[in-house]
C-alpha cells in the first residue's frame, strides 16, 4: 500500500472519530470542543510513558486512555451545567491552555515535541476496530431511548426535565464518553504520524473538524463519515496551488452550508429518502432474482 | 516595586483596550442578534491594514491610522449581510460557526498573503515610545497615555451614544425584545447595520491602540484576542456591557502581572485558566446577563 | 354624516408555514369607531393585528389603510404612517425607563416630543409619577397603562390592541375599558381584539367574530351581543 494512502486512510478515520465526538455532545445542543484537548493529554502522557519509561505499548495505551478519561471528567462535572457558550468557550480555552502547558513543561520537549514514538503494527485494523466500534455505540445510542431523551433535550432544554430526564447527568456522561474517544484518537493519531508536536492540537485542527461535521449535517452521524473522506481526500488529491487555499475553501464551504442548507448537507429528510430509495433498489433486485429463479424453477 | 508600577501601567494601557473591544463585541452580540467571534480577527485584519498603508506611505501616521479605521469599519460592514438571515433565524449557535469561518479564512490570508506570514512590527513612531514621565525605570510613555485617553474617549462617546441618543435607545430596545422593537416601528435592518457600523469603527479604534502598544502583529493574534474577547464577555455576563468593562480591566491586570512575575508563555494559560474557573464556578459571569 | 374609511382588508390569507392562520379575511374600520374583534384562542386575531402591521406576511390579499396599500410595507413605514399596536402581553422594554419607553414610542417622528410626553402625562398622572423608574417595576395594570401610553406618543390614526385585558385585575379591566372608551371620544380609531366578549361588544361600536381563520359573523355590538350563537360561545348562557 502507497504511503500516501496509508495515511490518507488512518487520518480519515481518526478525523471521523473526532467528527463524532463533536456530533455526540451536539445532540444535546452543546458544542464541545474539549476532545481536542484530550486528544493532547492522551496523546503526550502516552508517548511520554513509552519513551522515556519504556512501557509496553498496551499498557501505554491503557494509561493514556486513563488519563484522557480523568482529564475530560473534571471539567465535565463544571461545564455540564453551563449554558452553551460558556461551554463553547470554555472547552477553546482549554484547548489554549493545554497547547501553552505542553509548550512550557519541561518534560515534553517544548515547541519540538516528541520524537521516535515506536511503530505499531497493524495500526490501520486498529483504528477501523475503534471507528466501527464507535460508530455501533453512536448508531445504538441514537436508536435508543436515550437518543430521543438527547433529541428531547437538543429541542427544549425546560421541558426535558420536566420530562425527568437528568440534563446534568446525561452531558457529564456524554462528555466523558467523548473524552474517551478523543483520548484513544489522540493516540492513534500519535501512532499514525509518530511525533507529537504541541501545534497539532490546536484551533487549526478544530477548524476542519467543525467543517467536516457541519458541512456534512449535524443532525445525524453519517454526515461526518461522507464528508471527512470527501473534503480531507479533496486536500490530498488537488494540486499544490489549490490546497495553499485549503482554509479559504473550507471556510466559505462551512459559510454557504450553514446560510443555505442550516441542518448541512445530510440531515434527517436526505437520510430517508436513500433509506426509501435503497429499499426500491433491493426490493427491485430481490424480484429480478425471484423472476430469475422462477424462470430456472 | 518599580517593575510593579511599570506592569500596573502596562496592564491597565492593555485592559483599557480590551474593554473596547468587548464592548463592540457586546454590541454586536445584543443588537446584531449574533455571536460575533470573528470580531477580534477583523480587528487584527485592520491591524494589518494599517501596516500595509504605512509601509507604502513611507510612515505616514495619519494615513496609517485612519486605514486601520476604515478597515475595521468597512470589514465589519462586510459581515452584516452574512449574518443577516441567522439574525433573523435566531440562529445564535450557527451564528457562532459562520464567523468560526470567518475567522477561518481571516487568518489564512495573515498567515499566508500578507507579508510571507512573518510576524508584522509597527515602526516606533507608531508606538510612541518616548518616555513623557519617569519614576525609577517605570515609565509613562506617550503611547501609553495615547492608549488610555483613546480608549477611554471611545467608551465615553460609545456610552453617549448608547444612553443619550434616539439611535442608542434604539439599539436598547432591539438588545431587550427585537419584536417590541420592531413593533414601535424602529427599522431592524438600518438599525443592526449601523450597529455594525459602530462596533467595526470601535474596532478600528482598537486596532490601532492595539498597534501601539503591543507594537507587533502576528495571524495567531486574531484567535487568542478572540477567546480573550470571548472570555471578558462571557465573565461578566453576555451582553453586560458595564459589566465588560470591569471585566477587561481585571484581565487586563491579571495578564499584566502574571506576565511580569512568570516565565514564559505561563500568563496565556494563567488567564486562560482564571477565566475558565470563574466561568465554571459562575457560567451566567459576575454580573448577569445583559445591561 | 359620512365617515371615511380608515381601514379595508380584503381577502387577507395568513400562512406560517403549513399552518393557514387566516383563510380570506375582509373587514373594513371607518374614522372614530371601535371595532371589537372576538373569537377563541388561536383563531386568529393576533394573526391579523400583526400581519396589518406587517410584521407576518400576508401571502396573498389587500390591506388598504388611508387609500393607500401597505399590503407589502415594511413595519417602520407602516408605523410612521399612523397605526400603532398594543401588543398582547404588553411588549414594554422592562429595563428601560418609563420616560425612555415613551420616547421609543414616537421612535419614527425626529421633531420635538415633550409637547406630546406633557399631554400623556397630563393624562396618565401615574406615569409621571414613575417616570425614571424602570418599566419592569411597574405593577401589570401601570405596565398595561404606559403601554397605551406609549402607542399614543406615536400619534396614530388607528390604534390596535391586542387582548389589552389579558391578565389584569376585574377592577383595572373595567378601568381599562373607561380608557378605551375616553380615548375613543377623544378623536381614536380603535381597532380592539378581545376575548372578554362582554366587556368588549359593551363598549364597541361594530365586531367580527373569528373562527379558525375565518370571519363567521359581524354586525352592530349590540346586535351581536343578542346573537345566541355568540352568547353561547363566548359571553355564557347565564345571561
Amino acid at each position: 500500500m502507497s504511503f500516501s494512502l496509508y495515511y490518507f486512510l488512518e487520518l480519515t478515520a481518526i478525523f471521523i472519530i473526532l467528527g463524532w465526538t463533536l456530533y455526540w455532545v451536539y445532540r444535546i445542543g452543546q458544542l464541545n470542543n474539549a476532545p481536542i484537548a484530550v486528544m493532547a493529554v492522551s496523546a503526550y502522557l502516552c508517548g511520554y510513558a513509552l519513551l522515556n519509561w519504556g512501557w509496553p505499548l498496551i499498557l501505554a495505551f491503557v494509561f493514556g486512555a486513563g488519563c484522557g478519561i480523568l482529564f475530560a471528567f473534571i471539567p465535565a462535572l463544571a461545564l455540564g451545567r453551563a449554558p452553551a457558550f460558556a461551554m463553547v468557550i470554555c472547552t477553546i480555552a482549554l484547548i489554549f491552555i493545554m497547547q501553552t502547558v505542553f509548550r512550557n513543561l519541561p518534560w515534553f520537549g517544548g515547541s519540538l515535541g516528541m520524537f521516535g514514538i515506536p511503530k505499531v503494527k497493524k495500526l490501520l485494523l486498529i483504528t477501523y476496530c475503534f471507528v466501527g466500534f464507535f460508530g455501533i455505540l453512536i448508531y445504538r445510542f441514537d436508536h435508543s431511548r436515550l437518543g430521543r431523551a438527547a433529541e428531547m433535550i437538543f429541542v427544549d432544554r425546560d421541558i426535558a426535565s420536566t420530562l425527568g430526564i437528568n440534563i446534568y447527568l446525561f452531558s457529564v456522561c456524554l462528555q466523558v464518553m467523548t473524552g474517551t474517544m478523543g483520548a484513544v484518537a489522540g493516540m492513534l493519531y500519535v501512532f499514525t504520524i509518530r511525533t507529537i508536536v504541541p501545534t497539532y492540537f490546536g484551533f487549526a485542527f478544530l477548524l476542519s473538524i467543525t467543517t467536516f461535521i457541519f458541512v456534512g449535517g449535524y443532525t445525524t452521524m453519517w454526515g461526518v463519515v461522507v464528508f471527512t473522506p470527501l473534503l480531507w481526500g479533496l486536500t490530498v488529491i488537488l494540486p499544490e496551488s489549490i490546497t495553499a487555499l485549503r482554509n479559504i475553501i473550507f471556510g466559505i464551504l462551512l459559510m454557504v452550508t450553514l446560510l443555505l442548507r442550516s441542518e448541512g448537507v445530510i440531515d434527517k429528510r436526505f437520510l430517508r429518502k436513500i433509506n426509501i430509495g435503497s429499499k426500491l433498489v433491493f426490493m427491485k433486485i430481490f424480484s429480478l432474482f425471484q423472476k430469475i429463479k422462477d424462470v430456472r424453477g | 516595586m518599580e517593575v510593579f508600577t511599570a506592569q500596573l501601567i502596562n496592564a491597565i494601557a492593555l485592559g483599557s483596550i480590551y474593554a473596547l473591544l468587548v464592548i463592540g463585541f457586546n454590541l454586536l452580540l445584543v443588537v446584531g442578534g449574533i455571536f460575533p467571534f470573528a470580531y477580534s480577527h477583523i480587528v487584527v485584519l485592520s491591524m494589518y491594514m494599517c501596516w500595509i498603508v504605512l509601509r507604502i506611505t513611507g510612515d505616514n501616521l495619519i494615513l496609517g491610522i485612519l486605514a486601520g479605521i476604515l478597515s475595521g469599519t468597512a470589514l465589519s460592514l462586510i459581515t452584516e449581510p452574512i449574518f443577516r438571515p441567522l439574525a433573523k433565524r435566531g440562529a445564535v449557535l450557527s451564528s457562532f460557526i459562520v464567523a468560526m469561518a470567518i475567522s477561518m479564512i481571516i487568518t489564512d490570508i495573515m498567515s499566508k498573503r500578507i507579508h510571507g506570514g512573518v510576524v508584522i512590527s509597527f515602526p516606533l513612531t507608531l508606538q510612541g515610545k518616548e518616555a513623557l514621565i519617569t519614576f525609577g525605570i517605570a515609565t509613562i510613555t506617550a503611547g501609553h497615555i495615547a492608549t488610555i485617553a483613546g480608549s477611554i474617549i471611545a467608551g465615553i462617546g460609545f456610552f453617549y451614544l448608547l444612553y443619550r441618543t434616539r439611535q442608542g435607545r434604539a439599539f436598547r430596545a432591539m438588545g431587550q425584545s427585537p419584536f417590541a422593537a420592531r413593533l414601535l416601528g424602529i427599522p431592524i435592518v438600518k438599525t443592526s447595520i449601523f450597529a455594525y457600523m459602530i462596533a467595526g469603527f470601535l474596532g478600528g479604534i482598537s486596532s490601532i491602540l492595539l498597534a501601539m502598544s503591543l507594537g507587533s502583529a502576528s495571524a495567531v493574534l486574531g484567535d487568542n484576542l478572540a477567546l480573550k474577547v470571548m472570555a471578558v464577555a462571557l465573565f461578566a455576563g453576555l451582553g453586560n456591557i458595564g459589566g465588560g468593562l470591569v471585566a477587561a480591566m481585571v484581565l487586563g491586570l491579571a495578564e499584566g502581572m502574571a506576565l511580569a512575575y512568570l516565565p514564559g508563555e505561563w500568563y496565556q494559560a494563567i488567564s486562560f485558566g482564571m477565566i475558565m474557573v470563574i466561568i465554571m464556578i459562575k457560567p451566567k459571569g459576575l454580573f448577569g446577563a445583559m445591561a | 354624516m359620512v365617515r371615511n374609511n380608515i381601514l379595508k382588508i380584503e381577502n387577507l390569507h395568513v400562512s406560517y408555514g403549513p399552518v393557514r392562520a387566516l383563510r380570506g379575511i375582509s373587514l373594513e374600520v371607518y374614522e372614530g369607531e371601535i371595532v371589537v374583534l372576538i373569537g377563541a384562542n388561536g383563531a386568529g386575531k393576533t394573526s391579523l393585528v400583526e400581519s396589518i402591521l406587517g410584521i407576518t406576511p400576508a401571502e396573498s390579499g389587500r390591506i388598504i389603510f388611508m387609500g393607500e396599500d401597505i399590503t407589502q410595507k415594511k413595519t417602520e413605514h407602516i408605523v410612521a404612517s399612523g397605526i400603532c399596536l398594543i401588543p398582547e402581553g404588553r411588549g414594554i422594554l422592562p429595563l428601560m425607563s418609563v420616560m425612555e419607553n415613551l420616547q421609543l414610542g414616537a421612535h419614527h417622528y425626529k421633531g420635538d416630543i415633550s409637547e406630546d410626553l406633557n399631554i400623556i402625562y397630563k393624562s396618565f398622572p401615574v406615569l409621571k409619577e414613575r417616570t425614571k423608574q424602570m418599566a419592569g417595576t411597574l405593577s401589570g395594570g401601570e405596565q398595561q397603562i404606559l403601554s397605551i401610553a406609549r402607542g399614543l406618543m406615536s400619534r396614530p390614526k388607528l390604534m390596535m390592541m391586542d387582548e389589552p385585558s389579558l391578565g389584569l385585575a376585574p377592577v383595572l379591566v373595567k378601568e381599562l375599558f373607561e380608557i378605551i372608551v375616553n380615548l375613543n371620544k377623544a378623536g381614536y380609531t380603535i381597532l380592539l381584539s378581545e376575548q372578554n366578549a362582554r366587556k368588549a361588544l359593551q363598549c364597541g361600536h361594530r365586531g367580527y367574530v373569528f373562527e379558525t381563520g375565518n370571519i363567521v359573523l359581524s354586525g352592530k355590538s349590540g346586535d351581536l351581543e343578542k346573537d345566541i350563537r355568540v352568547q353561547h360561545a363566548y359571553i355564557g348562557s347565564a345571561l
